[in-house]
């Protein structure tokens, strides 16, 4: 009897013992002019130069200066840690004077040697990079010409380099520190020169910037202000649901992606102020397969089109926060081109004679068209991403609506990929973010990593590729014009709305601003009004 | 624990071939916020190992574990381990709190229904455990979070930190548990008390309350002990959906991230870690249920 209540004893001991010291492992301490600013989606990596996701530039683009800034109001560039740049009548040799003083977080000083080291380790294929290493072109090597000048050589010339060196995956981090931590511990450690510096992440819990008091080589859209904050943590909320209620009991003062459910209720409320922001970049989309039945018939895409409202369903899911969409590029994209705002409106007449004229008729009276014995049926594959289920389930309305049956597939991200890649799909929603309308060419060339159109199109290709190269931009966006109007003759793709990031802060939150990708807050004015 | 090792395997290879399964290429999902062309994608494939053959795969994937060596993360390209003993904590902490609340609340309620047999508490105590049993964390979590985050704001809706943000998702995660302890309990209480040596005790004029706790107490607590060790196993799978409604780090949000974009090396090593937790409480539990009865010890020996 006794050793049995010892033994229960020590158990309820060792339990009770256990748990303060596991939760005290958690704690975070409380400081005064702490900002909590909300995410929405824990990355797999935070290491800018390794890792893709935009969430990661939320923090991180206030941790890391780049060579260039893209700046948001007149989207010119201008000079960030390089004072000036030239480039070479061939497009091929960029020259970049850097600008002098300027000392990483961790002591050490920032030259044309570093420049050097943070290209060459995105290049490397050791890093594993799955963004950054994609953004050069074909880089060929990066040459250290004196102490603050160096000079990137390309083997073929690649027109968005300035805008890819204006983004955080190529931000420069401190040699010192990448070699210190190693590929995968540096993102713990990460050391850059920008206004804030990085102090903690626990993934999947928070990660902590603190202001760097000696930043003052930051161009004008990243000044600071004395009294902005001193400290941000990032606290995640993958849950839409709880991104409000985060708000409203104040444990957070800023918070992305808010659901349109609840952008109106926000706009209204007292303490609370909405931030929409629109994203350049893609459409919210959906890409038909020109390599399988019946999509692979333009006049079966371009009726399906006619036969999408557009307007209402933007209306009925995203409430008047975003645009409906026209092209394949949203309004705040370089490149974009109004000249589809009045193409493929709501027609279902229209959608019904083209299905006609292309033999698609009803014969069997079960409201479904057929063709030679086959039904007219389409294969729509998607993720379940954002309120992509809504639409699919209005798109498959409108479509039946003019004889076409709907197969919907909500299958995983990898799983959609991968029938995108297969073929399997006839209709796929996608889309990629970037201010270079040079993301068309993954697009819609034939050999781009994401031609979930499968189009094969030696037009296309040419038009795209010369785009890319073109260092003469009025030239550059009369390609991109040519292509974009080539991609809506053939119906290659369905656009729906463009994206508006609806963040929300506390009404105390003061000079709360956003960069040209409409993701990553400016963080270096902020401030936290009592 | 040697039994163990076969578990260990079968475990190991279905997590492998479901993962190899299911479709998709983590080359593609890797490189899909970039601008890499389809030769860019099949050259990062070839480099993962992703074109071996099925044999290959496996193979290579066993040689590793038997060397004790998890992987790195295909997405992270940290070592498994490490990313699992950041987030083993958090949710062995909620499990433990969760399993503290079933506990409690099972336990306490199945013995008050018991010796209330038949009146309106042993009614209003099955009505409560059929809600908690029946009731999915996922709805009782944000009915929770509205109700003493927001309408009361007791406690903070969201997130990790110190003790108060522990206690409406332990609370959550454990009440889900309790129903079926509290029925447990209760059964086995009634059934004991009606057992004829209680009839005798009671004919010798022993008083109720030292009845309950002398004698019905230690015998009928031997089923309940069973139930809580399996509902361990439930706890473990609850936490999964508790963390992402509170929006706490752990285990669980890990494994689903991982399995979302097809990222074998931390699912096997998270899905391993879970067998080996229920497996140890298993045996804590047996270990228990020898203390606690007589029989058992004795039937050993």
């Amino acid at each position: 009897m006794v050793r049995r209540k010892r033994l229960l004893l020590g158990i309820l001991v060792a339990v009770i013992a256990l748990l303060p010291s596991l939760a005290a492992c958690q704690a975070g301490d409380a400081e005064p002019q702490k900002l909590v600013y909300g995410l929405t989606l824990i990355p797999s990596g935070i290491d800018p130069h390794i890792h893709a996701s935009s969430e990661l530039g939320i923090p991180l683009s206030n941790v890391y200066d780049t060579l260039v800034y893209l700046d948001p109001e007149t989207g010119e560039f201008v000079p960030g840690l390089a004072t000036e740049w030239s480039v070479s009548e061939d497009g091929l040799v960029y020259t970049f004077t850097l600008r002098k003083g300027v000392v990483f977080h961790d002591g050490t000083r920032f030259d044309a040697q570093a420049v050097k080291f943070n290209l060459d380790r995105v290049v490397d294929p050791a890093t594993g990079s799955q963004k950054a290493r994609y953004m050069l072109g074909k880089l060929d090597r990066v040459e250290v010409v004196g102490d603050h000048s160096v000079t990137i050589r390309l083997a073929a010339p690649y027109a968005p380099l300035l805008d890819s060196l204006s983004q955080v995956y190529l931000g420069m981090a401190s040699p010192a520190a990448v070699d210190k931590w190693g590929k995968a511990e540096y993102q713990f450690h990460q050391v850059g020169t920008g206004p804030f510096k990085f102090v903690e992440y626990i993934p999947g819990d928070h990660l902590t910037l603190a202001r760097n008091p000696k930043y003052k080589w930051g161009p004008e859209l990243l000044r600071q202000v004395d009294s902005s904050v001193d400290e941000i943590e990032f606290r995640f909320y993958e849950d839409p649901s709880t991104r409000t209620i985060a708000l409203e009991s104040e444990q957070a003062q800023i918070m992305g992606e808010i659901p349109p459910q609840d952008a109106g209720r926000i706009d209204q409320a007292a303490g609370l102020a909405l931030h929409p922001v629109a994203i350049p970049g893609q459409p919210l989309q959906f890409f038909f397969n020109l390599s399988r039945p019946p999509t692979d018939e333009l006049a079966v895409r371009r009726a399906l089109m006619y036969a999408t409202d557009r307007e209402t369903i933007v209306e009925t899911i995203f409430g008047s926060w975003s645009p409906v969409a026209s092209g394949p590029l949203s309004r705040v994209t370089l490149g974009y081109v109004s000249d589809f705002e009045g193409r493929y409106l709501h027609d279902v007449s229209r959608a019904q004679e083209l299905l006609e004229e292309a033999g698609w008729m009803d014969s069997d009276g079960d409201r479904m068209r057929e063709k030679d014995q086959r039904q007219l049926v389409i294969e729509l594959y998607h993720m379940g991403w954002g309120m992509v289920p809504e639409v699919v389930q209005m798109i498959e309305n409108d479509w039946a609506a003019v004889g076409a049956q709907v197969n919907a597939h909500l299958v995983s991200y990898p799983a959609a990929l991968e029938a995108a890649r297969a073929g399997d799909h006839n209709v796929i929603p996608f889309n990629l973010f970037g201010t270079d309308p040079a993301q068309l060419g993954s697009f819609y060339t034939s050999g781009g990593g994401f031609n979930f159109s499968h189009v094969q199109d030696a037009e296309l290709d040419e038009l795209l590729g010369l785009a890319a190269a073109s260092q003469d931009l009025p030239q550059r966006l009369e390609l991109y014009r040519q292509a974009q109007t080539k991609i809506m003759e053939q119906a290659l793709v369905l656009p729906i709305r463009d994206y508006v990031n609806l963040n929300a802060s506390s009404s105390r939150v003061q000079g709360l601003r956003f960069d040209a990708r409409g993701w990553f807050p400016l963080l270096s004015e902020v401030q936290l009004e009592d | 624990m040697i039994g163990l090792v076969p578990t260990v395997w079968a475990v190991a290879s279905l997590t492998f071939l479901a993962l190899y399964l299911i479709p998709g290429d983590p080359a593609q999902v890797l490189l899909s916020e970039s601008n890499a062309t389809a030769a860019e994608i099949a050259e990062r494939r070839a480099e993962l190992g992703l074109d071996d053959s099925l044999p290959v795969q496996y193979g290579r994937y066993l040689w590793r574990l038997l060397q004790g060596d998890l992987g790195e993360s295909l997405f992270t390209g940290r070592p498994v381990t490490a990313t699992i003993a950041e987030q083993f904590p958090a949710t062995l902490t909620l499990a433990i709190a969760g399993m503290i609340v079933t506990v409690v609340t099972g336990l306490g309620l199945g013995i008050v229904a018991a010796v209330r047999r038949g009146s309106w508490l042993d009614a209003a105590v099955s009505g409560v455990s059929a809600v908690g049993i029946s009731t999915p964390v996922f709805w009782s979590g944000l009915l929770a979070i509205w109700l003493f985050a927001l309408v009361l704001d007791w406690f903070p809706a969201t997130g990790q930190g110190g003790l108060q943000y522990l206690v409406l998702p332990a609370a959550v995660l454990g009440f889900s548990s309790a129903g079926a302890v509290a029925r447990v309990t209760r059964a086995s209480l009634v059934e004991v008390m009606g057992k004829p040596f209680i009839l005798v005790a009671r004919s010798r004029g022993i008083g109720p309350r030292s009845i309950l706790f002398r004698h019905v107490l230690q015998i009928a607590l031997l089923p309940a002990v069973t139930v809580i060790g399996l509902q361990f196993g439930f706890l473990l799978g609850g936490a999964v959906v508790t963390e992402t409604v509170f929006a706490r780090q752990g285990l669980g949000r890990l494994v689903v991230k991982s399995v979302l974009r097809k990222d074998l090396p931390v699912v096997a090593g998270t899905v391993l870690v879970g067998v080996i937790c229920y497996a140890l409480v298993n045996l804590l539990t047996d270990l228990l249920y020898r203390a606690l009865d007589p029989r058992v010890r004795s039937h050993l020996r």
